[in-house]
């Protein structure tokens, strides 16, 4: 059965036609870029998204921190992360690129600070 | 009152207004920046998806990343840095400036200075701009201003949203809600496209199955205290077909339904406002109306990526350096004309002997479009465009050697820009 498949790799966003060959391969169609057929597999066997969020912190003056994972995350796990995520509490100073969660359910994943706090840090 | 002197002050602090500063402070000028914000950065802090930077770093940043980039070279620069700070108002029709401003920590105070970049940036527009009918009840905010509660100050505006607008805010505050454990029942869109990229409407609505009703407008919005529901009414042959119409309960609306430039503190100082970019008028140097007043990024005209901002606020950070050192104070310029199916061109001059660079929106969308450059009678060039859409700003190069100067009545002669 043939699957249609946007690639959010760049802004251009590829419309990709995916077909299941009876060896159990996939054909690509429409990708502009190899990138494209990359993505298109992915989606189709393993989807993922890249996941950011604010983090509670013991600061008055920055109660929340943004944090992102440093790769795409597979999509089942987003809801277990997210519900971490909601649950933890930084401590401040804290760094842009700072690990607040390492190697997420063995996804090989991070959870990384992307924004640092006092500014005094970049001095 | 108390007074201080510098080159250079930039108002507003965020992408524009950093880019432009650290390009005129290293060429060892005295600047100053300020913000009212009590944080470098703008709007940036608070977009924390990632999709930033590509063009610029070649990497993916979030927003807050992006901005750290700039904040970390500021605070290792000599810029002044003001924030909490308003600027109130200013006097430019003088070669020594004067700007007006209030903070909590320095009072009511002026800076004196020899030129300014103008980067305020934009604002948001909202329900009183699209005249929706129905009561007033609280709930109702725009995707920015919800992006900031949750973002910055860790509010969630509400449990079941509806949102007006397809633009890229509003469908990143869909996902930012729905991550949040709010639930978004629609994306309503006047338009019959969808006014975001291709990207954002798959990993944003697709990825949670939130209908997106095209050609579809709210025509009520219902509730006491609180929005308790809104009506939906599809659009056909550009009339509402009120027999079609649909309610949904909810408590939030938000409105992402495209920004305007910020320019209350230009236009009462007297500087000219374009009125198809809503900014101020500028010539090739991005100087405004009132000699030695620059203006970049949002303020000028709203622009679809961050990236852009930058380096036009570097581009307008280097023209102020020459206009200082007088290398550029007299020189021949010639008009843009503004031709079919373009809702504006920016700058609106053009200068010869070097390459020029010109941002633009189509009114159309199109695949394979025809941008043609004319001047006068003559095609000087031809750019064969892949897709051209009014959310998508495109941009264009024009080299030194593609036009001619010629000169009629004591002008040069007018380039015309228009799209097929």
């Amino acid at each position: 059965m043939d699957k249609e498949v946007i690639c959010l790799s760049c802004p251009n966003g590829c419309h990709i036609t995916v077909q299941e060959t009876p060896d159990n391969n996939y054909q690509f169609q429409g990708a502009k870029c190899e990138r494209g057929e990359v993505y298109a597999y992915e989606e189709i066997t393993d989807p993922r998204r890249v996941v950011t969020a604010v983090v509670q912190t013991n600061s008055e003056e920055m109660p929340y921190i943004p944090v992102k994972t440093d790769k795409a995350i597979p999509k089942r796990y987003i809801k277990t992360l997210l519900t971490e995520l909601y649950r933890k509490k930084i401590n401040l100073p804290a760094k842009c690129g700072q690990i607040i969660i390492q190697n997420f359910m063995d996804t090989g994943v991070n959870v990384v600070i992307t924004r640092t706090f006092p500014l005094d840090f970049l001095r | 009152m108390q007074e201080r002197n510098y080159d250079v002050v930039v108002i507003g602090a965020g992408a524009a207004g950093m880019a432009s500063a650290l390009k005129v402070a290293e060429q060892g000028l005295k600047t100053a920046i300020v913000d009212r914000e009590p944080f470098l950065g703008g709007i940036l802090p608070q977009c924390i998806h990632n999709g930033f930077g590509v063009h610029l770093f070649k990497e993916e940043l979030t927003g807050p990343e992006f901005a750290e980039r700039f904040i970390q070279e500021i605070i290792k620069s000599d810029i002044d840095i003001y924030l909490n700070t308003t600027a109130t108002s200013m006097a430019v029709h003088q070669p020594i400036k004067q700007i007006n401003l209030c903070s909590s920590q320095h009072g009511v105070f002026r800076i004196n200075a020899r030129a300014i970049v103008l980067a305020m940036g934009c604002r948001e527009r909202n329900r009183g701009n699209l005249s929706i009918p129905g009561t007033r009840p609280a709930g109702i905010f725009t995707a920015g201003l919800a992006q900031r509660l949750i973002n910055i100050d860790g509010y969630i505006p509400g449990k079941r949203v509806v949102i007006v607008g397809s633009g890229d805010i509003g469908l990143i505050m869909a996902r930012r809600l729905t991550w949040t454990g709010a639930e978004v029942l629609a994306v309503v869109e006047i338009l019959p496209y969808p006014s975001g990229i291709t990207r954002n409407i798959v990993q944003c609505l697709n990825d949670f199955n939130i209908p997106l009703y095209l050609s579809h407008i709210i025509t009520k919005i219902e509730g006491k205290d609180r929005v308790e529901a809104v009506e939906i009414t599809p659009l056909e042959n550009g009339a509402p077909n009120y027999a079609k119409t649909f309610k949904v309960a909810c408590d939030t609306l938000l409105f992402s339904v495209g920004l305007v430039p910020e320019n209350e503190l230009t236009q009462s100082a007297g500087i000219k406002i374009n009125p198809e970019t809503g900014g101020p008028q500028v010539d090739t140097r991005l100087m405004t109306s009132a000699e030695g007043v620059f203006a970049c990024g949002n303020v000028l005209h709203v622009h679809d990526l961050v990236d852009w901002v930058s380096d036009e606020a570097q581009r307008c950070g280097k023209e102020l350096i020459n206009f200082l050192q007088g290398k550029t104070e007299k020189i021949e310029q010639g008009k843009i004309v503004v031709g079919s199916n373009l809702k504006y061109v920016l700058p609106n001059k053009y200068r010869l002997g070097e390459a020029n660079r010109f941002s633009m929106r189509s009114l159309i969308v199109r695949d394979k479009a025809t941008l043609v450059v004319r001047q006068g009678e003559k095609t000087i060039r031809q750019f064969t465009l892949r897709h051209v859409k009014p959310a998508e700003m495109f941009h264009i190069e024009l080299k030194p050697e593609d036009f001619k100067e010629v000169v009629i009545n004591g002008e040069l002669l007018p380039i015309e820009f228009s799209l097929s």
